[in-house]
């Protein structure tokens, strides 16, 4: 898989490390200790879904809860990313937007990071997708939705125009693709998600232009995805919930609530559904990922000593990669 | 006699509840309307920080608070919208790489809040007092005159607006420096021979002190 770089440079991401027990004796005392700790959980009513990883290579984490740990990147090789946003998979490729020096980097499966794109004159990168097609991406930065090939040329500039009464532009925060080659988008700045044709112009919008909650308002939009039956779910953001829409944008049903506990959402940052239909939710103040299943049921918290502040997430069959802010790129397997 | 002090007790009491909740009442008066208020129409605009069964508390969103690394104390909580999505890039989001102005995290008073009140706008950037100029000065200006490496004296009435450095008719000895001109409190960058001292990043920097100072300390 690649990506095992320890994720560390030193830095404050270093994971917690023990120090003079020789790496095979406390890889194995420290599964006894996971399996007692799990078989006394379960037998007290609950396992607390928390992945314990003590060193960061795949493989060696001695308690896996929830989602085992495959590998982590805290900065590339021979580069240095700053605060990047998003990851996608395209092609075999890891794709991140390096937001805060924006670019989007190409990941080689050594870690090795090349600058295919940089031309982000509007705009730092916030979001990126995959093209209907699966040939290219979808990249998300202020008024614009760029699309760009994996080998970093820039196929089309899409801005879009579709400002509110109040004369805001578009701030494009979030972004996914459906089957039929139509792009959804969030814009944070005016409280909506605009469904765009392939060209970038406006089919339908859902939204007031202002903050609200409800069936047709949002309140800070951010992240949105399509699930295999081409309906929308969209992190609204302030208002602690999930909405999800049909793909015609017809509102279908919310779940979540504004909190700081467990089973609540706090600031949702990233949003992916899997082939089971189930949505996996960053939180950056929650510092983990919220797990619900289609209908909306809680199901668990995945934290991880890693996290720093989640956002941008991706699937690939069972494997999430999550890019934190801080922390760097995160691969997780789905149990 | 005795009822008398209960009395007063009373009073006291009640007064004190009454500044309390007064006080409490004027925050959400002031985030009301201002960039903070972040609720949807009809919603609590503290619940979009505070949660209701605690409401003296400062981070009460915050399920992780960090001793150490790039979130620390309260920072999660401003982070959690100041990072680009929520609330644009423009406003300062906190960048790891760079260092801040000292602070003593989840400390009340004592971490971004030393500089910062989120529930007052009006002297911009939720800066906590007024005379946005000289707000450095309410702190620095107990260490009194200092000689500055450009050989500018800092006076006691610094200017910190930013605003341009030079006088049209000229600066002479003794001018004042402004202070924001060069450092920045939020994502500044140390470089040898200003230890401790926060100066804007390179690409930041007036162009017209870069002509010739070259952007190296001691240039």
């Amino acid at each position: 898989l690649g990506y095992r770089t320890p994720l560390p440079r030193g830095s404050f991401v270093d994971p917690p490390r023990r120090q003079g027990v020789p790496a095979p004796a406390a890889i194995l005392f420290a599964s006894l200790l996971g399996v007692l700790a799990l078989l006394l959980a379960g037998l007290l009513g609950g396992i607390r879904y928390q992945a314990l990883w003590d060193n960061g290579r795949a493989g060696e984490a001695p308690v896996q809860s929830a989602a085992e740990f495959l590998g982590g990147l805290a900065q590339p090789v021979n580069d240095e990313w700053v605060l990047p946003a998003a990851v996608v998979r395209l092609g075999g490729s890891t794709f991140v937007l390096d937001t805060g020096n924006r670019r989007v980097l190409a990941l080689d499966e050594d870690g090795f990071a090349t600058t295919i794109f940089e031309d982000f004159a509007a705009g730092p990168p916030w979001a990126v997708a995959m093209t209907t097609d699966g040939d290219r991406l979808l990249v998300a930065a202020a008024d614009e939705v760029l699309v760009i090939s994996p080998a970093g040329d820039l196929e089309k500039n899409l801005r879009v125009r579709a400002g509110t009464a109040a004369g805001r532009p578009p701030r494009l925060v979030g972004i996914a693709a459906d089957a039929g080659g139509r792009i959804i988008v969030s814009d944070a700045e005016n409280h909506r998600v605009l469904v765009l044709d392939g060209d970038g112009n406006l089919l339908s919008g859902v939204g007031m232009g202002m903050r609200a909650d409800g069936r047709d308002g949002f309140n800070s939009p951010g992240a949105v995805a399509v699930d295999g039956a081409g309906d929308i779910f969209v992190a609204d953001v302030l208002n602690g919930r999930i909405v999800k829409l049909s793909a015609q944008g017809e509102f279908l049903r919310e779940f979540g609530e504004l909190g700081v506990t467990e089973g609540t959402l706090s600031r949702t940052k990233g949003l992916a559904v899997d082939s089971r239909g189930r949505i996996h939710a960053s939180d950056g103040l929650q510092v983990g990922l919220s797990v619900f299943a289609g209908d909306g049921t809680y199901l668990r918290l995945v934290q991880s000593p890693f996290f720093e502040s989640p956002a941008g997430v991706w699937l690939e069959d069972d494997k999430l990669y999550v890019i934190d802010r801080f922390a760097g790129l995160i691969i997780l397997r789905l149990p | 006699m005795r009822a008398g002090s209960a009395a007063a007790a009373f009073v006291i009491i009640a007064g004190l509840a009454l500044l309390v909740a007064g006080d409490a009442l004027s925050d959400e008066k002031r985030v009301t309307g201002s960039s903070h208020d972040l609720a949807a129409p009809g919603n609590s605009v503290c619940a979009s920080c505070h949660v209701p069964w605690a409401p003296d508390s400062e981070r009460l969103w915050e399920l992780r608070v960090d001793d150490e690394g790039p979130l620390t104390g309260f920072r999660r909580l401003c982070f959690s919208c100041h990072d680009g999505t929520v609330a644009d890039l423009g406003i300062h989001a906190f960048d790891a790489t760079l260092p801040e102005h000292f602070s003593q995290p989840g400390l009340r008073g004592q971490d971004c809040d030393r500089c910062h009140d989120p529930h007052r706008e009006g002297f911009g950037q939720y800066i906590k007092l007024p005379g946005a100029a000289n707000f450095c000065q309410n702190c620095h200006a107990t260490a009194g005159p200092i000689q500055h490496p450009t050989d500018v004296e800092v006076v006691p009435l610094v200017d910190a607006a930013g605003s341009r450095l030079w006088n049209l008719e000229g600066t002479g000895p003794g001018s004042y420096i402004k202070c924001l001109t060069c450092h920045s409190p939020n994502r500044a960058v140390l470089e040898s021979g200003a230890a401790g001292i926060g100066l804007l990043p390179l690409e930041r920097r007036p162009p017209l002190c870069l002509a010739c100072h070259l952007g190296s300390p001691g240039d």
